[in-house]
């Protein structure tokens, strides 16, 4: 277990989502998911993709978008939660931009077949991979990725088996207790 | 002076004429010539007239008017003169020229091509880069519409190109390797012209029969020259002035074990010098030289690397490695040949044909664990090979298709002279050191033109040589145009990583940048195992199911196909060992009975062997842009060899999977970065420890940085027992 806080809170969710990558290619046991209320496209640190590998092209990377699409081009399967945009300009004071901007980047997603889904009740933040868990305080957004924020959690690697187990757990049920996202649950 | 001065100027020439002129003969002549003087200096007078009215009388007036009508007089000769910029760089001197884009080599320096026509047409103003480039001695353009031959004459004799048939500068302008170099002033042309109305090539020197070459062998090596070869122009670099730094910098771990120091060269003098040309037709490549070499000189902006001395323990390493060292060998063998067929006048290429007899007549292509490289260098100064190989020569030129005319005399005096080049330890080592210099500038070189987005022309690299001629420690990477382009000055810049620093600056924030590629990234890159050698080493080793990645599957697949349409020659690599691979690929040997079959085949092994090991283009190979030429590139760079420095390099880094936390730690407080390999010898095994292992370090905190993934590489090299390798490289952030 590592205590993580707004300093490293980026740096092991991106290398939990490499090291998914490069398991895809030898094992079909991977997947990604991701729970957030607010989930928006955010840009990686120009020094932490500096990658060197003969056979992984993962310094390409500008964004987080850019990690999803590499993942999905190697069929990786990835579930989001996450509010919906109707629910986000229907019930939160949240800004138009700022729901603008989450719309925008679900419908992405969802174009590289990543599979979205949505609750009103979603406050938790995870990212659970086949080799680690990541949760704390820190949605997927740039102001929690980019230490604007105070954040603070924890990482559970897939060796310590309890802990791991609980969080996947947890994240099964989420998933199962919310609903996929419907085209009338995005802006028109 | 007014035409009333003029008037009575030579009204008083006239009266003096004739009262100092006794001769009535003489007189009625030099009255005569004194008419037509009298005209001449009235039309002068009336042009002058005319130029003051536009002028004003003034010299600066009249000296712009003069430069004016030299421009467009420059403008006439010019093959584009929409182009502004076309002609203002050729109305001056460097640096004050305009580059036609940012990237573009200009040195300011032109120079003309005859060709041949009449009139104001006939010469044509080129500037001096590209006509070596392009309208180099040897070659044909169809720049000036009809096809012209950029003479060279007859080469045939000697495999040299007399270029005082063109107009050279009156003195050499600069020397390199004790040869002078002389500046090109006027390239000279013809039509080419085929007397018979078929076009031949001639087998043994690849003269072809324009008009320009002619040839002194046989007709009977003529064949008609279906396809027009290739020719590209071999070009050496010289450093001409002492070194202006004006910044150093260091790598960082692990790439300062390779070089201690970078500095930037804020001017150098750089001599480009074109030594001869290639011409390649149907596979084989013969150089032409060129007598005397012609070049000229240019002011541009470099970086120097300087690198570490070769490290006494890693070459007892390599030696460690026999296949290894055996490769080498038949690079020194290669190397000493060539000088050899350069005096007997016989065509480079077949310094192959060469190489490859001695191979089998030392059965450098049989060797297995027991190779001992002293028995074999006692055996190369023996005659019995040299016997075996004059005599095997003629069995594998069977195997080619081209007629082979070299008197048994001659081919007995190149072996002889091999035999007696008393190879030793002391040459293997400085051929290692060599073949490391040469390879680290290949990568550097790659490297700069990924970080700076540059083409290959955009830059250029040199290995400096100390006054006997030995490589000196140090690489210069430079930018190819006079007066700079930029591209070294971006790479310096751009040389290391920064050191990482959490979170974004306010210009980051502000402005959302794309990442740079930085040079010590795509340099370390190029110093990991070739994707492609990895991919062949493990086919042919049989170990690629010991692997399941799809990532690797892929272009396995590719080989096994060729597997299933090439069986035979697949068996006779695999029977052979995957050890000797790389002599295989050297030359062609018998496999089929069937004589067709026979060639067919064993150029196909030649191509299938010829995997990558000691380097290829998806890795360090440079082809034409290669130094000194592409020729000799094979058996002057070594890929494996860089792995395996690579290796040694990184040691005090290098942990394997079951490594203690603790020492994982103490590695990463020390060095900021740690490898954690696997070896992968069976069937059962995988790497999942390996990555729990990594799962476990991600993002943990040492002191005040944290633990990130940052790299992952495969490796297979030739060893027995076999095995893959794959290795994370953990860093602090």
């Amino acid at each position: 277990m590592s205590h993580v806080d707004e300093k490293n809170f980026a740096i092991v969710q991106f290398d939990l989502l490499v090291q998914e990558y490069m398991k895809s290619s030898h094992n079909k046991e991977v997947f990604v998911y991701l729970i957030s209320p607010y989930f928006l496209n955010y840009r990686i640190s120009t020094t932490w993709p500096s990658f060197t590998s003969n056979f992984y092209g993962v310094s390409d990377i500008d964004t987080f978008e850019d990690l999803l699409r590499l993942m999905r081009q190697n069929e990786i399967s990835i579930k989001v939660l996450t509010y919906s945009p109707k629910y986000m300009k229907e019930n939160t004071s949240i800004k138009k931009r700022h729901i603008m901007r989450q719309d925008d980047f679900i419908k992405k997603l969802y174009d590289y077949g990543c599979q979205i889904f949505s609750s009103p009740k979603v406050h938790s933040k995870l990212t659970v991979t086949s080799q680690g868990v990541l949760f704390g305080s820190a949605n997927i957004t740039p102001s929690a990725m980019n230490y604007d924020q105070w954040n603070i959690g924890q990482y559970f690697p897939r060796s310590m088996k309890k802990d791991y187990e609980e969080k996947l757990l947890y994240a099964n049920e989420k998933f199962s207790d919310s609903n996929p996202l419907k085209p009338e649950d995005l802006l028109a | 002076m007014t035409d009333k001065d003029i008037e009575k100027f030579l009204e008083d020439m006239e009266t003096q004429i004739v009262e100092q002129m006794d001769n009535k003969k003489l007189l009625a002549r030099v009255f005569a010539e004194f008419g037509l003087i009298k005209e001449d200096i009235k039309k002068l007078n009336e042009e002058e007239e005319k130029l003051n009215e536009v002028t004003g009388g003034s010299i600066e007036k009249i000296e712009e008017q003069q430069r004016n009508s030299i421009m467009v007089q420059k403008i006439k000769e010019l093959q584009n003169p929409s182009y502004l910029d076309e002609f203002i760089r050729i109305l001056r001197k460097p640096p004050y020229t305009l580059p036609s884009n940012y990237f573009q080599p200009e040195t300011g320096l032109i120079l003309n091509v005859d060709v041949g026509d009449s009139g104001p047409q006939r010469y044509k103003t080129e500037r001096m880069e590209d006509a070596l480039r392009m309208l180099f001695p040897g070659s044909t353009t169809y720049r000036y519409g009809a096809p012209k031959k950029i003479l060279c004459g007859q080469f045939s004799r000697n495999n040299t190109a007399d270029l005082t048939l063109h107009r050279l500068s009156k003195g050499p302008v600069f020397e390199i390797d004790g040869r002078k170099v002389y500046e090109i002033k006027t390239l000279r042309t013809r039509n080419p012209v085929f007397n018979d109305g078929r076009q031949w090539v001639c087998r043994q020197c690849f003269s072809i029969s324009d008009g320009d070459e002619t040839c002194h062998h046989s007709n009977q090596l003529r064949m008609p020259l279906k396809k027009a070869g290739s020719n590209f122009p071999d070009i050496e670099t010289v450093e001409l002035s002492s070194r202006n730094i004006s910044e150093t910098k260091y790598f960082r771990y692990p790439l300062n074990q390779f070089i201690e120091d970078v500095s930037f060269l804020e001017e150098m003098k750089v001599g480009v010098v074109l030594t001869g040309f290639s011409r390649g037709i149907g596979g084989s490549v013969t150089r032409i030289i060129y007598d005397p070499y012609v070049g000229y000189e240019i002011k541009t902006k470099g970086i120097l690397f300087k690198l570490r001395p070769l490290d006494l323990n890693f070459v007892e390493q390599i030696f460690a490695e026999r296949h290894l060292i055996r490769d080498i060998i038949i690079g020194l063998i290669f190397h000493q040949i060539i000088p050899q067929l350069s005096d007997h006048s016989i065509p480079l290429y077949h310094a192959e044909l060469f190489t490859s007899v001695i191979i089998k007549a030392l059965e450098l292509d049989k060797i297995d664990n027991n190779f001992d490289f002293e028995k074999v260098l006692v055996e190369i100064g023996e005659d019995e090979w040299v016997d075996q190989a004059t005599t095997e020569i003629f069995n594998e030129v069977r195997l080619y298709a081209g007629r082979f005319s070299i008197d048994a005399g001659i081919i007995r005096d190149i072996f002889d002279r091999v035999k007696e080049s008393s190879l030793s330890k002391e040459k293997i080592i400085e051929y290692i050191r060599e073949l490391i210099i040469n390879s680290i500038s290949h990568a550097l070189f790659i490297a700069g033109c990924t970080t700076s987005g540059s083409l290959y022309q955009e830059l250029d690299y040199m290995v400096p040589k100390d006054p006997n001629g030995r490589l000196k420690d140090e690489i210069i990477v430079f930018d190819s145009a006079n007066g700079s382009n930029g591209a070294s000055q971006l790479i310096f810049d751009y040389l290391s990583l920064p050191e990482e620093e959490l979170g974004f600056t306010e210009d980051e924030k502000e402005n959302l940048l794309y990442r740079p590629r930085y040079l010590d990234e795509t340099f370390a890159e190029l110093l990991l195992p070739c994707k492609q050698g990895v991919i062949d080493r493990m086919y042919h080793q049989s170990i690629s199911v010991l692997i399941d990645e799809e990532i690797l599957r892929l272009q396995l697949k590719h080989l096994e196909n060729l597997a299933k349409e090439s069986s035979v020659v697949f068996d006779k690599i695999k029977q052979a060992g995957i050890q000797n691979i790389f002599p295989l690929g050297i030359g062609l040997r018998p496999i089929e009975d069937d004589i067709i079959e026979f060639q067919r085949e064993s150029e196909k092994m030649r191509e299938v062997a010829s995997i990558c090991i000691h380097g290829c283009p998806d890795c360090i190979a440079l082809g034409n842009k290669s130094k000194p030429n592409q020729s000799v590139e094979r058996y002057s760079i070594s890929k494996y060899l860089l792995d395996i420095l690579f290796k040694y390099n990184t040691n005090e880094i290098r942990l394997y999977s079951d490594a203690k936390l603790e020492d994982i730690e103490k590695v990463l407080q020390k060095s900021k970065v740690v490898i954690l390999s696997k070896k992968i010898n069976d069937s059962k095994c995988d790497y999942e420890d390996l990555e729990k292992r990594i799962s476990d370090l991600i993002g943990k905190r040492i002191d005040s940085k944290f633990i990130k993934l940052s790299g992952k590489w495969f490796d297979c090299p030739i060893t027995n027992p076999t095995h893959i390798e794959i290795s994370y490289m953990m860093g602090l952030v």
